[in-house]
């Protein structure tokens, strides 16, 4: 017993011993990185899987789209502050949010399991103390921390004697063209059933860290600006009203523009969520020329 | 509590130190720990199912005592309480295995004729493993009164029997016989067994984690996008649906028979190297060992087996194929699974060559096989593949619409990936496997160094190497499939 009780501790030892090493090798080479982004670029865009497929930032040149699919606001939040250290130029953020995004739902989905892997991996090098709190307590972030130098070692080692200096080279996010028109499949799958949801609830990660972005963004004096990306027959599928009225109550402080109603024809949308490219390519050029001011679009009604 | 969990994790540690530490001189209370770890692990499910095992155990055990009780006074009662027990079992199984199926078809039957049947379908949650645990326990009931084992007087001994956690959910199916006495003698610590049941343990989690669960990403990708999918990307997802099975069924067992090995406990081989078989008989004898063994000795030989003439091995063959089939689920799929397996294999049965190669290890003596052990190996893997498509599918129509689509000229297109990193890392884990499984393939498992002339440091490498593969490569945490049986 004791023999090998010894022995499964060395080897469990020098398991240890390499993963801590892999972690600490590739946690050196990303954090001392830069992110650095064309210093043409003064709005950042930050977000979900909606801002992700909708905002070409290469047709909206002002903007720079980080955006991710299922990206929880407290790692938007890391991002962030990574990303304005090594660009002061950067006035302004974009985030998405929708109906839902703020909800207990969304906590347990993009705050759990391999999609909280894949974001730790992803920013865990970029992150302060006070950024990690909401994740010590879920077993999956530790998991992400000893994963982190899956992928990620690799992309250290090859920018090693060419560093980073990219922000799109960390892989935080980009904007994603999106290829497909599986609109009707979603309506004939969400029917009539299950708008989605409508709710901010106060108690949850994303709101704390809603919170802690606007506060972050004041502090620097960046413009901070939630954005609804558009969405398919929001009269029928979104309760917009309803939610303009719990953002004012609970999201006074933060500026919001909603581009629900923004016109499209079916042929545009992905789904009944995301744009496709088509559309993100109309609504970019619109965000080109007219910028991000608020607008009341006419409520398109679809039959 | 899966076994590629944070909970087992934490679990086999402490259960283990527990079990050697303070509780290695009290036989007694060493089986009594073992019932209740084993309920804590099952009752990680759902605490409801402990009722029924727990009714299982009982009534099973009852049984046994009645079986010899009435033994002597008249053959025919103790007869009656085997086919009761039978019966009782199966019809718990039934309850809440096929209940929806059974009465979901009959509807259907009836509509045929014109009639409309407003049955009830129940909502039954689907205890995990009761079909493993039901014909673990019948084998106890049927071996008893065949006289091929003494019924047992230690409710503690059996209640552990059948609630064993390394094996409770998906198997290896024991054997009373084999299992029921180790839990009578005192268990000492071998070094020996403790370090080949960690190994394959590693070994076990390596085919689960590296490969099925990678493999079962583009495996489902392609199953539930079949209809638009060029030939290839159909063979594509087929393959990386057989090692998913493969990776996920043999890992678990591997994991279930090295924990055992860490208790002291020797349990049944439930695989052997299935897809270096050269015959789809020699496939059965090397898949799911303790199923098909279970089948050939309660079902198969009691019916007659091959003794009698060549319509009743056929007949005897096909209702042990079909009942293998319906044991995996309430499906048409797997029934229909089962039959396509009887009707492969009854031809060789009939020629009188469903035996070839037993015992014979493939190129034994050799590095590689021979262009016709390969051929054969290549055939029989591309005919299980076709019943994998069956199995796999949802309905009969889907696995037919799945199979005519691989004839196609687009078999030699290039195929749909849909996930690039999940295709390379399942490859890569498929590549492993299958070396260090056909080096060792003449060993208990593909990672069994015993007796071996490798150095420990050379060793000590490949277990660094799997346990980094396995942290790094893994695919996304996958449900065993067995646990839906």
């Amino acid at each position: 017993m004791k023999k090998y009780l010894i022995q499964l501790g060395i080897v469990s030892g020098i398991f240890v011993a390499i993963v801590v090493m892999l972690f600490g090798i590739t946690y050196s080479i990303l954090n001392t990185s830069s992110f650095k982004i064309d210093d043409s670029k003064n709005i950042l865009i930050l977000g979900d899987s909606h801002t992700e497929c909708a905002i070409d930032d290469n047709i909206f040149a002002r903007s720079a789209n980080l955006s991710s699919s299922a990206t929880a606001y407290p790692f938007s939040l890391i991002a962030l502050k990574r990303i304005v250290a090594d660009n002061p130029q950067i006035d302004t953020v974009l985030l998405s949010i929708n109906t839902y995004t703020v909800s207990h739902y969304t906590d347990s989905i993009w705050l759990k399991g391999d999609v909280l892997y894949t974001k730790t991996r992803a920013l865990i090098s970029f992150a302060e103390m006070e950024d990690i709190r909401p994740f010590l307590s879920k077993p999956d972030f530790y998991i992400g921390l000893l994963k982190m130098p899956n992928l990620n070692l690799y992309k250290a080692i090859r920018h090693l004697n060419n560093p980073l200096n990219n922000a799109i080279d960390h892989n935080i996010g980009k904007y994603i063209k999106l290829d497909r028109n599986k609109l009707q499949t979603n309506i004939r799958l969400v029917g009539n059933k299950y708008p989605f949801m409508c709710t901010i609830d106060t108690l949850t990660d994303q709101y704390a860290s809603l919170k802690k972005i606007n506060t972050y963004c004041t502090d620097n004096n960046i413009k901070l600006i939630l954005i609804t990306t558009p969405f398919y027959d929001p009269d029928k599928y979104l309760q917009v009203e309803k939610f303009h009225i719990l953002k004012d109550k609970f999201l006074s402080d933060v500026d919001y523009v909603d581009f629900s109603y923004f016109p499209l024809p079916d042929s545009c949308y992905g789904d009944m969520e995301h744009l496709n490219y088509h559309g993100a390519e109309i609504f970019s050029k619109h965000l080109q020329k007219n910028g991000i001011n608020a607008q009341n679009f006419k409520k398109v009604s679809r039959k | 509590m899966l076994f590629n969990s944070i909970a087992f994790a934490i679990f086999l540690p402490l259960v283990f130190i527990a079990y050697w530490f303070l509780l290695n001189k009290n036989l007694r209370l060493q089986n009594i720990f073992i019932v209740v770890v084993s309920y804590i692990f099952y009752g990680w499910w759902d605490w409801r199912f402990l009722v029924l095992i727990a009714f299982t155990s009982a009534t099973t055990f009852l049984s046994g005592a009645l079986i010899e009780k009435y033994r002597n006074k008249s053959n025919n009662t103790s007869k009656y309480i085997v086919i009761s027990n039978i019966i009782l079992n199966l019809i718990i199984l039934c309850i809440f295995k096929y209940f929806n199926f059974f009465s979901e078809n009959l509807s259907r039957l009836f509509e045929i004729f014109g009639f409309e049947l407003d049955w009830i379908t129940l909502r039954i949650l689907l205890p995990v493993g009761i079909s493993f645990y039901t014909f673990q326990a019948l084998s106890y009931t049927i071996d008893v009164y065949k006289k091929k084992i003494s019924p047992t007087h230690d409710l503690i001994s059996f209640f552990a029997f059948v609630s064993f956690f390394p094996q409770l959910v998906a198997g290896p199916i024991e054997r009373a016989t084999n299992l029921l006495p180790q839990f009578y003698r005192k268990r000492t610590f071998n070094y020996d067994n403790a370090v080949s049941g960690t190994r394959q343990i590693l070994w076990g989690l390596f085919k689960k984690i590296v490969v099925a669960d990678n493999c079962a990403v583009i495996a489902n990708s392609v199953f539930a996008n079949y209809q638009g999918a060029n030939a290839s990307t159909l063979l594509l997802g087929a393959s990386m649906f057989a090692f998913q099975i493969y990776g996920d069924f043999s890992g678990y067992s591997d994991i279930a028979i090295g924990t055992s090995r860490l208790f002291g406990f020797n349990l049944m081989k439930n695989f052997s190297f299935p897809y270096f078989s050269r015959s789809i008989a020699e496939f059965w004898r090397r898949w799911h060992i303790s199923l098909t063994t279970w089948f050939r000795d309660y079902v198969y030989i009691p019916l007659g087996g091959s003794k009698g003439n060549k319509w009743s091995s056929f007949r005897n063959t096909l209702i042990v194929f079909l009942l293998s089939g319906f044991w995996h689920g309430a499906n048409w799929t797997f029934i229909v699974w089962g039959l396509y397996h009887a009707l492969l294999f009854t031809p060789l049965l009939l020629l009188g060559k469903n035996r070839k190669y037993t015992g014979k290890i493939v190129a034994e003596n050799q590095i590689l096989p021979s262009i016709k052990e390969f051929i054969q190996m290549s055939v029989t893997f591309v005919l299980v593949l076709i019943g994998w498509i069956i199995f796999r599918s949802d309905s009969i129509l889907d696995a037919f619409s799945y199979i005519s689509g691989l004839f196609s000229a687009s078999l030699f297109s290039k195929p749909d990936v849909y996930n690039t990193l999940n295709f390379i890392f399942g490859c890569f884990g498929i590549l492993i496997m299958l070396t260090f499984e056909w080096v060792h393939r003449s060993k208990e498992f593909g990672l069994d160094f015993y007796k071996t002339k490798l150095g420990k440091s050379v060793r000590i490498g490949i277990y660094l190497f799997l346990s980094l593969v396995i942290l790094y490569y893994g695919g996304e945490g996958q449900t065993f499939i067995y646990f839906q049986f």
